[in-house]
């Protein structure tokens, strides 16, 4: 069932008339059954998995939570009577079951995740090495698991909240149904965000209130979500497809607006849906967290990843990067690496190498192919150099007198920092990393700025006039960037106007988008690029 | 939520509603030159002195490009109103005259038989739009959509009718809002301006002219199971209306083929004992007086010259076998009498303009 | 300890008041590159290890709540 269909929109009506008929304190029962049929409505064989992550990460952090209580209450009790060294050797013990609870968690989800997205892919890669190497026939079968929805979402959710526990942020759940939905809501099933149990859970379970403006509220958010989606991103997707796809029939800029602009598609149908599911969320009375900051006003590359798909860069800092950075074999290597390299290079070198490993890994994420790997390397490689380069940076800036904070440097930031991103997606666009090669030469060695007036970019599926209206919600899109980056809530602006003036905003919105929309017969809305994830 | 709020929620999703209906009103099939004449013709039937009408000619483009209503208004004082479009689908003629009988009490339908030709057998959401999109909204247009994709998924099961195609038949907005970007903008989607002759097509192709090796053709075909389901359905509702029908088949140079099947047509309605006027036979053709080498300009579209020939010739043997009273100097009927005087003077001009395009031609 | 710590703070980001600043994580004045460096020279210079778990904001909002960190992690040996 897409966001986008007309049974969603019914579905989402019942859920709505069912949870504020209910009293208020079996409100999360409905929002709990939603969620099921709507993940039933997928697939119900993919279900399964749903269910068995819902498990393993429950009863896990069950039995971690219960070592913890033991662990505090046996300490407190027999506080007196144990000295430093005994104290000690009682809670390695604990720890070290408590991990074994966590190593299944983490690696029975993980591990599920890793076969059903890898296994294809390793398959392929080991067949083609064998022809490669020794000349023989695929040994391996080629498969291809279907992916059970949100797969990665609610695995990446739920992992997380067993580590917290582990880590004692807090206890763990007692009520297996309340946590059921805690993992399937079924708005954020769909394309995340990532959410955290400690920020969403208590949220989901308690009943809340039919509370008018906040539904209208909820309501705006999906409006402009599907305004980003319809108006812009199934607009732009069209050109980004005509010269990713077709990459050997241009050249030069126009594979740099193609890297663009397919940038600025994915921000807008994945911002789009992330604004789509909050607002539904919203209505509900569950404010989810933010997942984009707009990106594109950072003023770095690491800014940029802090702006973006928030929640999983959070959740890859929390539960990837520190970890990795602070773990022991780290630590000996910063060891290693200062006498190497000196005290000032050496220490922050496992920083880079943990920066590295957690770009490569985002970047796998999201899709086996090398051109992936590829992607993970520009970020982590732009990313790391500009650590180490930093001090470099710093005494320029103080030689030149620029100060880094004033405006121009700011604007210089921002532009940098949107070259980069769109070069990058050469990459993650790209059709493989031999195409992103062969676009990123272009762009460097062909100088056609001829291909701006020429008519090229009236040859991809675009008139002029839909042109004009890209150029329109780009227009409306950074002004609702500023104002917010200023700290104005737009919406509230808007709900609080006088309402001749109000209905007009609402309903010229949705005249917008029921006009400019890509939908109907003749055009098939492409699926939100993060489902199936 | 306080009643207050609830007013004002179900306030703003009629205003909504309201809004998008309006839009959706404005945002039918494209109306270039061509398409805005049907505009008009059903404006014209909304619009026109209810009751007035004797009869009305139903069927595709052929119907209307031969039909000069003022031409037989001069003659006989019948008002007969052409009520066909381009590629009109034939199973909604019986729609068209269920909309008709609302305003006007017809006593008869004249059933132009190219409509139910092979050519013009199959259908798409185009061909209904360029109907439906016409009618107002009320039971007998959502029974118009529904009888029309009915028809096409019966009788051609392998083309693909999607669900979204059926919902932009009932709001054509779904498919024709792209218009606004990727398609064109016509005039006569602004503005669809008025019928002024009683539907007489008055556009460019009007002063054209061709040699037509018109003749008479006697074989017959068999008659398809479709045809004969299209008959039945339309013989139905005549009845039903108690509404007396004549078939026509017009002259037309269209394939062998096509013109045995047509005469099959009208074998089949002959024998349920309905008159008919089959232009491929050589006695009316010859006494109609249409002449091929002059009054077409194609294959099966008469011009103007042709079309005034034709009309007066159909009106005297309809004034023949039906009833007809004579509404000439009836105060109701001022606007045929006005549409008459247009008419006239657009004929005279039409007639010179043939000449020069003969001229330029050198036809 | 707390000059010594202060040196530490001064010395990754001279830019930030550390005297002031109560909410150095939650309002992103520290980035995570940040409190990867520091918690490795606090580590080094306090001999402690501070662990995964205990990168809580609460512990890394302010000076002083680094310092109880340090000295809780110092008398757990």
């Amino acid at each position: 069932m897409s966001l986008l269909s007309g049974k969603f929109v019914l579905f989402f009506l019942c859920v709505f008339a069912a949870y504020f008929l209910m009293p208020r304190k079996s409100r999360w029962v409905v929002l709990l059954i939603g969620s099921y049929v709507f993940y039933l409505f997928s697939s119900v064989r993919m279900t399964a998995y749903l269910l068995l992550t819902t498990f393993t990460t429950f009863f896990s952090a069950k039995r971690i939570g219960a070592l913890n209580k033991e662990t505090s209450e046996y300490l407190t009790v027999h506080k007196a009577e144990l000295d430093r060294e005994t104290k000690k050797q009682y809670k390695a013990g604990q720890m070290k079951r408590k991990r074994r609870y966590l190593l299944f968690a983490v690696l029975w989800n993980i591990g599920t995740l890793c076969v059903l997205k890898y296994t294809g892919f390793v398959f392929d890669t080991i067949n083609r090495t064998l022809h490669f190497v020794a000349d023989m026939e695929a040994v391996l079968p080629s498969v291809r698991f279907m992916l059970p929805l949100g797969i990665s979402f609610y695995t990446f959710q739920t992992v997380g909240y067993v580590i917290d526990v582990y880590r004692g942020k807090y206890e763990p759940d007692t009520s297996l149904p309340k946590y059921m939905l805690f993992v399937s809501f079924f708005p954020q099933i769909i394309q995340g965000p990532i959410s955290r149990y400690n920020q969403l859970a208590h949220q989901l379970y308690e009943g809340h209130e039919f509370d008018y403006t906040r539904i209208t509220m909820g309501l705006q958010l999906v409006l402009w979500g599907l305004i980003k989606k319809l108006v812009l991103a199934d607009r732009l997707i069209k050109v980004s497809n005509m010269i990713f796809q077709n990459y050997t029939d241009y050249a030069g800029l126009t594979m740099f607006i193609g890297g663009t602009v397919y940038g600025v598609y994915m921000y807008a149908d994945f911002s789009g849906g992330i604004d789509m599911i909050r607002g539904i969320a919203q209505v509900f009375g569950i404010e989810m967290m933010q997942n984009f900051e707009r990106p594109y006003f950072a003023t770095s590359l690491s800014e940029f990843w802090r702006r973006w798909h928030i929640s999983l860069g959070e959740w890859m800092r929390d539960y990837v990067f520190y970890p990795v950075s602070l773990s022991k074999a780290f630590g000996r290597l910063g060891k290693k690496t200062k006498k190497w390299f000196g005290t000032k290079t050496g220490k922050v070198i496992p920083t880079y190498l943990a920066t590295f490993i957690t770009f490569m890994l985002v970047g796998i994420w999201q899709g086996t192919e090398l051109k992936y790997v590829g992607y993970g390397f520009w970020n982590a490689s732009i990313i790391a150099g500009s650590l180490l380069l930093k001090p470099v940076f710093t005494k320029t800036l103080d030689f030149l007198h620029i100060k880094a904070d004033s405006f121009y440097w700011k604007a210089f930031g921002m532009l940098r920092t949107f070259f980069l991103c769109s070069l990058g997606r050469f990459f993650s666009g790209g059709l493989s990393l031999k195409s992103a090669l062969v676009m990123m030469k272009s762009f460097f060695t062909v100088w056609n700025p001829q291909v701006l007036t020429d008519g090229t970019f009236l040859n991809m599926g675009l008139t002029r006039r839909d042109w004009l209206v890209v150029l329109i919600m780009l227009i409306i899109m950074l002004i609702v960037g500023i104002l917010q980056e200023r700290g104005i809530r737009i919406r509230s602006s808007i709900a609080g106007m006088p309402l001749p003036m109000r209905w007009f905003i609402y309903i010229g919105a949705i005249v917008f988008v029921v006009l400019l929309g890509q939908y109907g017969p003749g055009f098939v809305s492409a699926d939100f690029v993060y489902q199936q994830f | 939520m306080t009643k207050k709020q609830g007013i004002r929620a179900v306030l703003f999703v009629f205003v909504t509603l309201a809004v998008l209906l309006g839009i959706n009103s404005r945002m039918g099939f494209p109306k270039d030159g061509q398409a805005v004449r049907i505009t008009r013709r059903f404006e014209e039937m909304y619009r026109d002195e209810k009751n007035t009408w004797d009869g009305i000619i139903v069927g595709t483009s052929e119907a209307d490009r031969a039909w000069s209503a003022p031409a037989a208004w001069e003659e006989y004082g019948m008002a007969v109103y052409p009520m066909s479009s381009d590629g009109n689908p034939f199973i909604l003629n019986s729609n068209i005259i269920e909309e008709v009988l609302k305003y006007q009490d017809l006593s008869f339908v004249v059933v132009e038989l190219h409509g139910a030709r092979l050519e013009s057998l199959s259908t798409n959401d185009i061909k209904i739009h360029r109907v439906t999109d016409h009618l107002k909204w009320s039971a007998n247009r959502s029974d118009a959509i529904e009888r029309a994709v009915g028809y096409v998924e019966e009788w051609y099961p392998e083309q693909d009718f999607p669900f979204v195609l059926k919902a932009g038949l009932y709001f054509p907005i779904i498919k024709y809002h792209s218009r606004l970007t990727q398609g064109e903008i016509y005039e006569g989607d602004l503005n669809h301006g008025k019928t002024t002759m009683k539907g007489v097509y008055d556009a460019r192709q009007y002063y054209m002219t061709r040699k037509l090796p018109l003749k008479p053709y006697e074989e017959t075909a068999e008659l398809l199971d479709q045809q004969k389901a299209l008959l039945d359905d339309l013989i139905f509702c005549a009845e039903k209306n108690g509404l007396k029908l004549v078939f026509v088949k017009n002259p037309s140079d269209v394939p062998e083929a096509e013109q045995a099947s047509m005469n099959a047509m009208v074998k089949y309605v002959e024998e349920k004992g309905y008159p008919t006027l089959n232009f491929n036979d050589a006695d009316i053709l010859k006494a109609s007086g249409v002449d091929g080498s002059t009054d077409f300009y194609d294959d099966e579209h008469m011009n103007a010259k042709g079309s005034r020939v034709y009309t007066q010739y159909l009106a005297g043997y309809l004034k023949e076998i039906l009833d007809i009273e004579d509404h000439r100097g009836d105060e109701r009927y001022q606007s045929w009498d006005d549409a008459a005087e247009t008419y006239d003077a657009f004929y005279e001009g039409a007639l010179v303009k043939i000449e020069k395009w003969k001229k330029k031609h050198g036809v | 300890m707390r000059e010594e710590l202060m040196e530490i703070l001064r010395e990754q980001r001279p830019d930030v008041d550390f005297e002031v600043e109560q909410a150095l994580i939650d309002d992103e004045i520290l980035d995570s590159f940040d409190i990867v460096s520091l918690v490795s020279e606090l580590n080094d210079n306090f001999d402690i290890a501070i662990n995964v778990d205990d990168l809580l904001p609460e512990n890394f909002n302010s000076a002083d709540a680094m310092l109880e960190l340090i000295q809780k992690l110092q008398e757990e040996g």
